[in-house]
């Protein structure tokens, strides 16, 4: 009866022991486990972060925003973004940069386990522009010029309270060429424009597409003599004989030769580019005024904007 | 009775080994991840200027320049050091206030450099194809920005040699 009750207790010994042991071995399994899965977690949380900082688009760009939560497998990733400032760089007459700089902290989590990635991203904007200084005259043409009746061409120097023709704000003679003064060949410009084939636009000729498109017109034979107004860049290919009513501001630029006659009032410039020898004529109640403002307006028609995909330019964990 | 004694011993043994293989692991893991995560935030001109070999890597720290719209380099920097001698890795940060903390890792076990092959060199490489196939080349790591840490860490638990060896690439984040 004695030895079966000590084997008994050395059996229950023994599985008291191997118990012990078991669990032990349970312990360290089951830690060993969860500190690899955090260190996987951790691992994960970092790539969260990385992707909420390069998936960054110029969409998401803001001045100041925090992002909902955007799921990724079996984690979350949450940015804020700032906005730094603004760096302008003139590349040159035509074209500058401005570069956007906004700081993003991007934090991944997973399982609990977060790490955050705080980057600054900068976002630039090529822009392309045509300065208004291309345009210095009032009326501008390749021929001479020949003033009648009660004509006027001033602009914003021009001190006589009743001139006539400020010398400042013409040039007869004188040498242009299309392509150097708008940066774009004509068939460019002909390209992106509102065409008017063989007959004359009336009323209203400021251009209503998004973004506004130049106003070309190959013109007919027959000359001018409705009632235009508007706004912008009024390209005509052939010769303009106004003998009508044109109140328009911005540019006109004419691709053959100009007699104006009629009451046309501009606010701008106005440029005639004429092979023939024959004089460009200014004549009636013309009144051109030359207009810095209003030929800055017109030439926004022409600007370019490309915006860049937004670059990482500083990466730096910092949880 | 002896059989339960044996047993246990054996037991026990197992169970030592098995804890310090699971610690050898870790260290390993955590020194890794400590060297990744100062190293992918360097600087890759800076790195490359302060004398990167394959037992010797120092980067400035940089702040944001808020005005300026760059990176500034600061005073504050950390130099990796690896001496197979004494298989020691030392960790220096020269922090804000000019204070040098040195912390050193020690059981770090890495080949005797070779002096034909280059290969064995240290902790840091370019190209790690195997540990007798391998070299770090400064140039590679300006042009790609990449580099390879490996720590092989060794420990002699109760008369066993334990080794464990981690790699790890890492993308240097800033140009």
């Amino acid at each position: 009866m004695n030895r079966r009750a000590s084997a008994l207790i050395l059996g229950l010994l023994v599985i008291l022991v191997l118990s012990i042991l078991s669990s032990s071995f349970l312990y360290k399994q089951i830690n060993h486990s969860f500190v690899t899965n955090r260190y996987a977690d951790s691992t994960r949380a970092l790539w969260l972060a990385e992707s909420g900082l390069r998936v960054v688009d110029n969409d998401a760009l803001c001045d100041s925003c925090t992002s909902a939560p955007v799921n990724v497998g079996q984690g979350y990733f949450v940015r804020n973004i700032t906005k730094i400032g603004e760096k302008s760089e003139i590349i040159n007459a035509t074209a500058s940069n401005t570069t956007t700089y906004y700081e993003v902290n991007a934090t991944g989590t997973v399982s609990g386990v977060s790490r955050t990635i705080n980057g600054v991203v900068n976002a630039k904007v090529s822009t392309l522009s045509v300065p208004a200084g291309n345009f210095p005259f009032g009326v501008q043409s390749s021929v001479d010029i020949k003033f009648q009746g009660a004509s006027k061409v001033f602009g914003e120097n021009t001190t006589s309270s009743d001139p006539d023709q400020d010398p400042e704000y013409y040039k007869e003679n004188s040498s242009f060429s299309f392509p150097d003064l708008f940066g774009y060949t004509t068939s460019e410009i002909k390209g992106m424009s509102t065409l008017y084939n063989n007959t004359w636009p009336s009323g209203n000729v400021t251009d209503t597409n998004t973004p506004p498109r130049p106003i070309w017109v190959k013109a007919p034979s027959s000359s001018f003599n409705g009632n235009v107004y508007g706004s912008g860049i009024l390209i005509v290919e052939g010769d303009l004989k106004i003998t009508g009513k044109i109140d328009f501001d911005g540019i006109i630029y004419v691709i053959g030769k100009l007699f104006m006659a009629g009451t046309p009032l501009i606010n701008g410039t106005i440029l005639a580019e004429s092979s023939a020898s024959v004089d460009t004529t200014v004549t009636g109640t013309a009144d051109i005024q030359h207009n810095t403002t209003a030929i800055e307006n017109a030439l926004e028609i022409l600007e370019r904007h490309t915006a860049f995909p937004p670059q990482v330019v500083s990466w730096k964990e910092i949880q | 009775m002896s059989a339960l004694l044996m047993t246990l011993q054996i037991g026990e043994l197992i169970n030592g080994i098995g804890s310090a293989k699971v610690d050898l692991e870790a260290e390993a893991r955590m020194l890794v991840d400590w060297i990744t995560k100062d190293v992918r935030q360097s600087e890759i001109k800076n790195l490359y200027g302060n004398d990167p070999r394959g037992d010797h890597i120092k980067f400035n720290m940089w702040e944001w320049n808020q005005t300026g719209f760059n990176q500034q380099y600061t005073d504050e920097y950390v130099e990796y050091s690896y001496d197979n001698q004494t298989e020691t890795l030392s960790r220096e940060f020269r922090n804000e206030n000019g204070d040098v903390l040195v912390q050193n890792f020690t059981g770090i076990v890495m080949p005797d450099p070779d002096p034909v092959s280059e290969t064995g060199k240290g902790i840091f490489y370019t190209n790690y194809a195997s540990p007798t196939d391998n070299n770090f080349n400064s140039t590679d790591l300006l042009n790609n920005r990449r580099i390879i840490v490996v720590i092989k860490k060794e420990k002699s638990v109760r008369n066993r040699l334990l080794n464990f060896t981690l790699v790890e690439e890492v993308k240097i984040r800033n140009e």
